[in-house]
């Protein structure tokens, strides 16, 4: 094992050394990047928007579609009553 | 607020253009001292300026903005670390599943400024330097390395400067331990 002063003569080596510097300039490829994402974002809200009308208008008709069930089997109910009791007002 | 910070909540893209240019280097040469990996350095400046873009809004101001957005870039260069760290894991588990992989060992770029007659020396500690655990990579890296204050280190790291002395101490003596 080193020792610390060998440690320092080591570390002597990489200190003080310049600032890495980049190649080429990242402005543009950030821009692009964050204009992709709110566009991707902004589809995303699109759809999400879209999915929700969609899931609305398929609870709709579901709905409607269950309260015309609902008074046709009512109507068949009454039905059914008044032909009891026509039935029974025959056995009297 | 400064103009700054308020065209970069409101979006305007003249003041983060501006933003990218005043700092990019700054974070290049951080994630550079952390990854010594060109590409991958560029990368996370990249995802660096991406995230400030997302969460400016929630900049409270408690650091200066520099130091946040550094901030950032030192977090974001620790998970390419540790990233890196479980794919070499698992490369070494089960070679057949990444045959292909770049050698992180041949991407490693190395100050051009280092002296020939140290250059064994350096690249002795570099690499082990590359063996510490992501967390004591980074703090030996800041403190040793870059010769930060410890206070400015546990600021960017997010840590108290207990813990970043004792993550450099543990950091020296394994470092001790690779080049005996």
């Amino acid at each position: 094992m080193k020792s610390e002063k060998e440690l320092d003569d080591y570390l002597k080596t990489i200190q003080g050394l310049s600032t890495w510097k980049l190649e080429h300039d990242l402005t543009d490829p950030v821009i692009g990047k964050i204009k992709e994402k709110v566009k991707d974002q902004n589809t995303t809200t699109q759809w999400l928007a879209a999915a929700s009308v969609l899931i609305c208008m398929l609870s709709g008709l579901l709905f409607l579609a269950g309260l015309k069930e609902k008074q046709a089997l009512a109507s068949y109910q009454l039905k059914e009553v008044s032909k009891m009791y026509a039935i029974n007002n025959l056995n009297y | 607020m400064n103009k700054e910070i308020q065209g970069l909540i409101l979006g305007d893209e003249f003041a983060f253009r501006d933003l990218v240019k005043n700092y990019q280097n700054r974070i290049f040469h951080h994630s550079m001292q952390i990854l010594r990996n060109r590409e991958e350095a560029e990368d996370v400046c990249q995802e660096t300026f991406v995230q400030v873009f997302e969460s400016i809004h929630s900049f409270k101001g408690d650091s200066t903005l520099s130091t946040w957005i550094i901030r950032i870039a030192i977090h974001k260069s620790l998970e390419k670390l540790r990233r890196k760290k479980r794919r070499d894991q698992l490369r070494e588990l089960l070679p057949w599943w990444m045959p292909n992989e770049e050698n992180s060992e041949e991407a490693t770029e190395w100050n051009p400024e280092i002296q020939l007659e140290n250059k064994e020396k350096a690249m002795a500690l570099y690499h082990a330097i590359e063996q510490l655990n992501p967390n004591q990579r980074v703090a030996f890296t800041l403190i040793k390395v870059e010769e930060m204050p410890y206070a400015e280190a546990s600021e960017l790291m997010n840590l108290s400067i207990k813990a970043i002395e004792s993550l450099v101490s543990r950091a020296k003596e394994n470092i001790k331990k690779q080049l005996k």
